[in-house]
């Protein structure tokens, strides 16, 4: 993060509140993962301690809440990906075309 | 200005609900219309039926395979266009990883944000919650939105957080089989099955597109409809065209009952009705009510107009937007309104006059050249883009069973994704894991029974699916699919894999029922199929293999030994590009001459490895030494074990032979030092090789094997081929000699860089043509040399 701080230092105003949105919306899409693994967790465990039928329905879940997890990384690598794009174009500002 | 050049999602024409409905039509319309105004569109294409369904859509169409290779070609000044952005069930590949790694902008057709404004009613599952907020979160790193009303672009502004003036308004259209008709005679004819269920052509009708969902407003309609004169409903029959659930029909049916109006009389409910229904249905109707209390396009208020019917509309949403004229619509929360305003589209001269003109007006607006037009210019302003450098580091994905199965295939793919990743390579490998039949789980790794869900074939620039004659390798032959990739046969065929696949479930019926299916699939006519579906030597006598739909699926395919590439060619003469890639050996310690006469072979044991045999053999040479020890390396069946146990005993040999089970890394190093001989039989064999062999060499343990020679099945022949190793020194350091050279032959750093070469090769290989690993890897025959 040292490169990111010093190419922080080199840009203002308008360039670092779009960075900090950007880093918040991370921030967001991290806390969904934790709520979901969580809840998960809690499900999966207390499924099963009750009889294999009801397991059955904590197992779709499970599969429901993978994919919201692999929709959470989507949107993140997304993010990131921007994240970059916008530190790219704050240290070079003429590669943008 | 360089052209405007876009990579469209074609996925979505068979996304489950979206596919031959709305969705699946606009986004075909909007190709069309793109192309028409000068756009270079390419659709990307996931399947070979989805390409035929685009070719069949829009005549000339580009299509390009969705690979990671076709999105990194791109410039960065093309276009990426989702989709598949707000569908239900939510897809889960929106914008594809490799999209994002080019750096390509992204533009998303919206169509609405219904369930955003009304969580309560379209989001009631947490989950379904959590998605839409993943959903939003991920449409904010869009460049671009196209929207199909400025109903739509402003409320998705405010429910997404996305800036209103990134959306722009493209509109929608009207397909051309919506058009007017006078042929009173053809409309009635072509409204024959709907008779059958209650509508009447002699009275006039009104005709109303709406649905389950309390969105449609239906009841409200049924309501305003019982307010009308008793006199002119009975002129008239209201036609409402939508697919029900009993339930919901059952509704309708009680509000109808109970405003004393008659079910398929009064009020016509038609469930499914096809295009051409549903335009005849239009042209010949006296007016066209759409009550809807949201919409984010209204479709069937243009579709209707432009089929010649007048049209009244709700007042919200898009609607307006869509009729073009306020003196057209009515509150659709108000019953007596819009009974109001049907009445005098009914009855009144002068508004019946105003609505002909307002419908002609509402059809020429809403068109496929606008929209193409509209969309070529929003994405043609935004000329901002990264030209940055992305790096484009390759892929490469190995698939198959790793350390921990049963099969040794996976400790031979664990070391060759070690061997891989220990040097530098022009791709980075990522196991992914088979754990058919095994109780292991995937770990940090990526299990293959996610392919396709979790993640895609177009995430990797090369699949390697790793494939042996048994079952541990049943999923990663479930996820070839139409684009094997590199198929890598280490045995020339499946037999073991579908019959094992049969014993695994327990199941005989099933399995049978899936053999046939199987046998059908290869082409195997049904007079060569065994007697016992499940006899593995049935299917070997009859030359079965099972192999043509991989082969027909297979970009390349990967064989062990040039009889194993006969094999292919006999199946295929057209085949696939093979590599003839000799199993390759580890770089061991050579071993000493070990203390005592133990007789090792090692891995997954059945039938084929001939363990009787073996015993067999023991059991003569017993006759002639006392000290030697049959070590079985590996694990096998409970059924072949308890017969073994019970040719053991019956022999009296218990002392002499024994069985360890499955055996971790560190074990089985072990055990293989102890071998003075190592032996691996196979019956059957038609070019396969063997790991445990290059394994013994690797190590300079001499080997006796038929694997590569003529088939051993006599007990005794193979006594006296082990009784020299077991009791002469000299013969044995020779044989060690042997075994050391061969196995220096061809080393997994060989087989790693001919892998390479073949997985990503500078000139495309040729369909028909046999390559042998030693020519793409000149030095592995210095090792030989060298010995």
């Amino acid at each position: 993060m040292r490169v990111v701080k010093a190419l922080l230092t080199r840009i203002t105003g308008r360039d670092v509140r779009a960075l900090r949105a950007e880093v918040a919306e991370i921030r967001n899409q991290v806390q969904v993962i934790n709520d979901v693994v969580q809840s998960l967790n809690h499900d999966v465990r207390s499924g099963a301690d009750r009889s294999l039928p009801l397991f059955l329905g904590y197992a779709e879940r499970v599969r429901l809440d993978a994919d919201t997890a692999v929709g959470a990384v989507q949107s993140i690598e997304r993010q990131i990906a921007r994240l970059e794009a916008l530190i790219d174009e704050a240290s070079t500002p003429a590669k943008r075309s | 200005m360089a052209n405007l050049r876009v990579l469209v999602d074609g996925r979505v024409i068979s996304h489950p609900t979206a596919g031959g409905r709305g969705v699946g039509r606009y986004t075909i319309g909007l190709v069309r219309a793109m192309r028409a105004s000068g756009a270079d569109v390419v659709v990307l294409v996931d399947s070979t039926q989805d390409d035929h369904e685009w070719r069949a859509a829009i005549d000339g169409v580009v299509t390009e395979p969705l690979t990671r290779n076709t999105i990194h070609a791109e410039p960065p000044s093309t276009w990426f266009m989702c989709t598949q952005m707000m569908l239900h069930p939510i897809a889960l590949d929106v914008v594809p990883l490799a999209v994002t790694e080019a750096g390509l902008r992204v533009v998303g057709v919206l169509h609405d944000v219904i369930p955003y404004r009304h969580p309560d009613r379209y989001l009631v599952e947490d989950a379904a919650r959590v998605q839409a907020r993943l959903r939003a979160g991920l449409v904010r790193t869009f460049d671009r939105l196209l929207s199909n009303s400025t109903f739509s672009a402003d409320t998705a502004s405010a429910v997404l957080d996305f800036p209103r003036d990134r959306i722009h308004v493209v509109g929608a259209a009207i397909e051309p089989q919506f058009e007017p008709s006078n042929d009173a005679k053809s409309i009635d004819g072509r409204l024959a099955r709907l008779v059958d269920i209650g509508l009447d052509l002699a009275r006039e009708r009104v005709v109303a597109v709406t649905g389950g969902d309390d969105r449609k407003n239906t009841p409200g309609l049924i309501r305003s409809w019982a307010g009308l004169p008793p006199e002119l409903r009975a002129n008239h029959q209201l036609v409402i065209a939508c697919a029900t659930v009993p339930a919901v029909r059952d509704r309708w049916h009680h509000i109808v009952h109970h405003l004393g109006l008659g079910w398929q009389s009064d009020v016509v409910v038609t469930d499914t009705v096809t295009d051409d229904e549903m335009v005849a249905l239009y042209q010949g109707a006296a007016l066209s009510v759409f009550p809807s209390l949201e919409e984010g396009f209204g479709l069937p208020v243009a579709e209707a107009a432009a089929s010649g019917c007048r049209v009244i509309c709700s007042d919200n949403s898009s609607l307006p937007e869509v009729i073009g004229d306020e003196r057209a619509t009515f509150d659709a929360n108000d019953v007596a309104d819009m009974t109001s305003v049907i009445r005098s589209g009914l009855e009144d001269a002068t508004f019946r006059e105003l609505l002909v003109e307002i419908a002609r007006n509402a059809s020429s607006r809403w068109t496929w050249d606008r929209v193409g037009r509209s969309a070529v210019e929003a994405l043609n302003e935004d000329s901002t883009f990264s030209t940055a450098q992305r790096s484009h580091r390759r892929r490469v994905a190995l698939v198959g069973p790793f350390a921990g199965s049963p099969s040794g295939i996976g400790a031979y793919n664990e070391r060759i994704l070690e061997a891989w990743n220990s040097t530098s390579r022009s791709a980075e490998m990522e196991p992914i894991i088979d754990l058919t039949a095994t109780s292991g789980t995937a770990g940090s790794r990526r299990n293959v029974a996610g392919l396709g869900r979790y993640f895609r074939k177009h995430d990797f620039d090369a699949m390697v699916n790793t494939l042996g004659s048994s079952e541990f390798h049943a999923a990663t032959l479930a996820s070839l699919g139409e684009r094997a990739g590199h198929v890598w046969l280490h045995e020339p065929t499946l037999v073991g894999c579908h019959v094992g696949i049969g014993h695994l479930s327990g199941q005989r019926d099933w399995a049978e029922t899936r053999l046939r299916d199987e046998l059908r699939r290869a082409g195997v006519s049904e007079s060569a199929w065994p007697a016992d579906l499940l006899d593995a030597d049935g299917h070997h006598r009859a030359n079965i293999t099972f192999l043509e739909p991989v082969l027909a699926a297979a970009e390349t395919v990967i064989v062990s030994s040039d009889d194993a590439a006969d094999v292919v060619k006999s199946i295929e003469p057209n085949h696939p590009p093979i590599l003839v890639m000799p199993l390759a050996a580890p770089r061991n310690e050579r071993a000493t001459m070990p203390v005592g006469r133990t007789i090792v072979s090692y891995g997954w044991l059945d039938e084929s490895k001939k363990p009787e045999l073996l015993i067999g053999a023991v059991a003569t040479l017993s006759g002639w030494m006392r000290d030697i020890r049959l070590v079985f390396a590996g694990g096998c069946s409970p059924e072949l074990r308890a017969r073994l146990d019970a040719v053991v005993a019956a022999r009296h040999l218990e002392e002499w032979v024994h069985f360890t089970g499955w055996l971790d890394a560190h074990q089985l190093t072990h055990t293989l030092l102890s071998a003075r001989v190592g032996v691996q039989l196979r019956r059957n064999a038609r070019g396969q090789r063997s790991a445990a062999v290059a394994e013994f060499r690797s190590r300079g343990i001499p080997v006796i094997t038929d694997i590569e020679t003529e088939e051993i099945t006599d007990a005794d022949v193979l006594a006296e081929e082990l009784r020299p190793l077991l009791t002469s020194d000299q013969d044995w350091r020779r044989a060690s000699d042997e075994s050391w050279r061969a196995g220096r032959e061809f080393l997994f750093d060989d087989l790693v860089e001919a892998l390479d070469s073949w997985v990503f090769p500078s000139r495309p290989h040729a369909r028909g043509s046999v390559t042998h690993a030693h020519d793409l890897v000149p030095r592995s025959h210095e090792h030989a040399s060298l010995s």
